[in-house]
């Protein structure tokens, strides 16, 4: 389930801690406000690194990403994000002994990714204009990676984990209101005793509108 | 544009890529068939040792259903026998004991037994261990095993702790140690030495025009990854 991702807009003077806390909770919190805001839908194709290649060594091209922001000032923004990045991938007639037990049949590997992200961004370039921007977001991995031997589910291993992911973009403005928006995002989930780490990079591509 | 637009582009345009997401491809009932084999480590397959298959194949039903997959066993049964005289050992097939000796072979030589069985209920889990009852010549007359406690046969013998669950329609082929059976009060023989599986997970479940391929193509599969038996 996608909850709204809110948006406000603070005083530029609103520069207390407790005012940025407060931010960060009402992002996540379900409630719209109309404010200085930009929303984009962006389609992610995305390239397993590390563990993760190790369990899907192939490119995804099935992803979304949607996220909101609000400016606090000309150049800075705080939101929410939600992506979905779904690896697979297939080998043939791989033969697998371990110990005195053969197996023998085709792997197919499956991966999601969720990551729900509390954001803030930096701003290049003006108001109206062409802006590029770097950021990070910080906060959960939905992970759930699941192998088939043949028509046996092998493994399946799923959960929460803790994870971080600095991008950079940019906004074209291509009419009112509305804006072409490319990012490169890199997404970490970092392992825990019973998990791997999460590592993938996606390119997303999709459009943006200011002021909902 | 106004906010009706814009919400109903953002919703069309993620509803349109979420729903790409699914991985989808087109799987042929072939591309989802396992072989399993597993062997004990500890015993020797000596070239010529005198192995026995028994010429039906067991059918593992539930209490209240009848046999459905028996459909290939003729064809399961020469796929198996062919595999078998090209291994290492001396092949014979037969019906039951009576046969046996008809063809000239004394039990106490036979030092294999080779049985086949299909499981026909829902799931099947497999706890590998070096157990296993082994129902002597001419219990299967009828071609199928009740199951009236499904609890008593939920573990399915071999080795190692491996554990797995298997599909309806899995063919499951044993080979015993002959020397290890003994009698047991049920007129049944309880063989406490199963030496090698070769498990075929769901081939019949579905009911394909190339499943006699499919047989052909798992049944030496098993044979080829347990070089042992070659």
């Amino acid at each position: 389930m996608f909850y709204t991702i809110t948006i406000l807009k603070l005083n530029r003077e609103d520069t207390k801690m407790k005012k940025y806390i407060a931010i960060i909770l009402f992002s996540i919190s379900g409630l719209t406000l109309s404010a200085q805001s930009l929303w984009n839908v962006t389609y992610d194709m995305s390239v397993s690194l590390g563990e993760t290649k190790d369990f899907v060594d192939k490119t995804s091209f099935r992803g979304i990403g949607i996220d909101g922001r609000g400016f606090i000032n000309q150049n800075v923004t705080f939101g929410g994000s939600w992506n979905w990045n779904v690896f697979y991938s297939k080998e043939k007639n791989v033969t697998l002994t371990e110990d005195n037990i053969t197996v023998h049949g085709n792997h197919y590997n499956y991966g999601n990714y969720m990551p729900i992200m509390v954001t803030s961004h930096y701003y290049f370039g003006e108001d109206g204009g062409v802006r590029p921007y770097v950021g990070t977001g910080v906060g959960t991995i939905w992970k759930e990676e699941s192998k088939y031997v043949g028509s046996i589910n092998a493994l399946l291993d799923n959960n929460w984990q803790f994870g971080f992911t600095p991008e950079v973009g940019i906004f074209i403005p291509v009419a009112t209101s509305s804006l072409l928006f490319v990012r490169a995002k890199y997404t970490y989930g970092v392992s825990t005793k019973n998990l791997n780490a999460t590592s993938y990079i996606n390119f997303g591509v999709g459009i943006a509108w200011e002021n909902f | 544009m106004n906010s009706k637009i814009k919400l109903f582009a953002f919703v069309a345009l993620a509803t349109v890529l979420l729903s790409s997401c699914y991985p989808n491809e087109d799987i042929y009932y072939s591309d989802t068939d396992v072989a399993i084999t597993a062997h004990d480590q500890d015993f020797t397959f000596e070239d010529n040792m005198i192995c026995v298959l028994y010429d039906s194949v067991i059918h593992i039903v539930d209490e209240d259903e009848e046999v459905k997959h028996g459909t290939h066993d003729d064809y399961l049964i020469s796929e198996l026998t062919k595999n078998l005289k090209e291994s290492k050992f001396t092949v014979y097939v037969a019906e039951d004991t009576t046969d046996l000796k008809n063809q000239g072979v004394a039990l106490d030589d036979v030092d294999l037994v080779v049985h086949v069985s299909i499981m026909e209920t829902d799931i099947y889990y497999a706890y590998y261990y070096n157990y296993w009852y082994w129902y002597g010549w001419g219990w299967y007359k009828s071609g199928s095993l009740k199951l009236t406690n499904k609890s008593d046969y939920y573990y399915y013998p071999g080795y190692g702790g491996t554990y797995y669950a298997y599909s309806k329609g899995t063919i499951f082929m044993d080979m015993i140690d002959a020397k290890s059976a003994v009698e047991s009060g049920d007129d049944a023989v309880i063989a406490e030495h199963v030496v090698w599986n070769g498990i075929i997970n769901g081939i019949l479940s579905g009911n394909t025009t190339d499943t006699r391929k499919r047989i052909t193509t798992q049944v030496t599969q098993c044979f080829t990854q347990s070089p042992y038996l070659n």
